[in-house]
């Protein structure tokens, strides 16, 4: 059985997810807008109510893998003093 | 196997509803929902999406309420100060004496005293409209830690890293004799102030992350350590004894979040997405997390958390 959707949805700020929503399902959010939801109803209706766009997981990934290629590409142009300035280089993400 | 009868000295109630009153612990069998029932079970904290940053940036101080929270300087460096309200960020006109970043600070949304980062020296007051140039600290610092109010606080340690401790009572810094564990502090204040402050060891130096000293008013003392081994966490706490402290580098970006009560650490709910060096604010029943570094590109963040205590309530029992 899946434990997860993925989706991508923009996160609106207060009350895009709720404390309610945390106890009712999964929720992991990374780059790209990509979303992780515990595969339920009520995590089914929240990305469809956040107007998300569901993708499976080697899509999310996908977009999750640009997303840090873009990031690591811009730190590795950064001059020695920015990235010092920074939490070290980012690294690779596995979706669960 | 002892059974509900032996531990408990009752039995398991068949009712029809859940009563109109019960105990923690009580447990009962409710036969219309055809559900087993538990009294004061205590889940974990949970976070909820906050308001974002108007302007997305790292290592900045931070200080306040979940619903007066103040956000200021950070980035490359910046002298930005955004205050939030419980929903929404908002710019202040006012802005930083000197841009820097790397600092902490203490207080309230309207009477704050910062110190430290980069540039080391120079301190700063805010008092909701203006930036104050105040005392220098005594030594150059950053990453400190700090707790309690713009008229009384304690701040200590540092990068390097620097083991002292020191008073601010509103217009100087008096050194207090016992030294500290030593090292970068994570951002956001844990603690009341100089009698009541939490250290939670941020530091960069192999094997010192996620370290706890107390502070009693008159010397350290090593208390629990985090089970979280990161640098650059988001604290939040205003008195010693129910502090949270989330997210930071492991060397990984990371959601863990985890509770102190005093005495340990435990784990509790997580972030909804990874982040290291952005803020912290409020207490340790309603806190914030904003702003930081993540994996995407941009490499910052401007996405807010709130966290609330888990409280006790009544709940079903599963095999899940």
């Amino acid at each position: 059985m899946e434990l997860f959707m993925y989706g991508t949805a923009t996160n609106t700020g207060k009350g895009f997810f709720t404390h309610q929503d945390r106890q009712d399902f999964f929720l992991g959010g990374y780059p790209g807008d990509v979303w992780v939801i515990g595969k339920n109803e009520k995590g089914a209706v929240w990305l469809a109510l956040k107007n998300g766009v569901e993708k499976t997981k080697t899509e999310a990934q996908a977009i999750v893998d640009t997303e840090v290629t873009a990031a690591q590409t811009a730190w590795d142009l950064m001059s020695v003093e920015e990235q010092n300035k920074r939490s070290g280089r980012p690294g690779p993400i596995t979706l669960p | 196997m002892a059974n509900y009868n032996q531990i408990r000295g009752l039995r398991v109630k068949y009712l029809s509803a859940d009563p109109a009153t019960s105990e923690s612990g009580q447990v009962w069998y409710n036969s219309t929902t055809g559900s087993l029932r538990a009294a004061g079970i205590i889940g974990l904290g949970t976070w909820a999406s906050g308001g974002g940053l108007n302007s997305a940036r790292t290592n900045g101080c931070s200080g306040g309420l979940q619903t007066a929270a103040l956000y200021a300087g950070g980035g490359s460096p910046g002298a930005v100060t955004e205050l939030y309200n419980g929903s929404t960020w908002t710019t202040s006109p006012a802005t930083m004496n000197t841009a820097r970043f790397n600092m902490r600070g203490a207080g309230t949304q309207t009477s704050y005293i910062m110190t430290g980062g980069d540039p080391a020296t120079g301190a700063e007051s805010f008092n909701g409209s203006a930036w104050s140039n105040e005392t220098a600290y005594p030594v150059s610092v950053s990453l400190i830690g700090a707790a309690g109010t713009d008229s009384a606080a304690v701040f200590f340690g540092g990068g390097t890293p620097i083991t002292i401790t020191n008073y601010w009572n509103g217009s100087s810094w008096s050194n207090q004799s016992s030294a500290n564990q030593g090292g970068a502090a994570n951002n956001g204040p844990l603690g009341a102030g100089q009698s009541d402050a939490v250290f939670l060891s941020g530091t960069e130096l192999t094997g010192l992350q996620g370290r706890t000293q107390l502070w009693d008013g008159s010397s350290w003392t090593t208390s629990g350590t985090a089970s979280t081994q990161g640098d650059s966490r988001s604290n939040m706490g205003t008195v010693g004894t129910n502090c949270v402290s989330a997210g930071g580098r492991t060397p990984s970006y990371t959601t863990a979040a985890e509770a102190f009560n005093g005495t340990a650490w435990s784990t509790t709910g997580s972030l909804a997405s990874p982040k290291a060096a952005g803020g912290g604010a409020g207490t340790g029943a309603a806190g914030l997390a904003f702003g930081g570094n993540s994996s995407g590109s941009p490499d910052v963040t401007a996405i807010t958390e709130e966290f609330t205590e888990a409280t006790a309530a009544t709940k079903t029992i599963t095999t899940s």
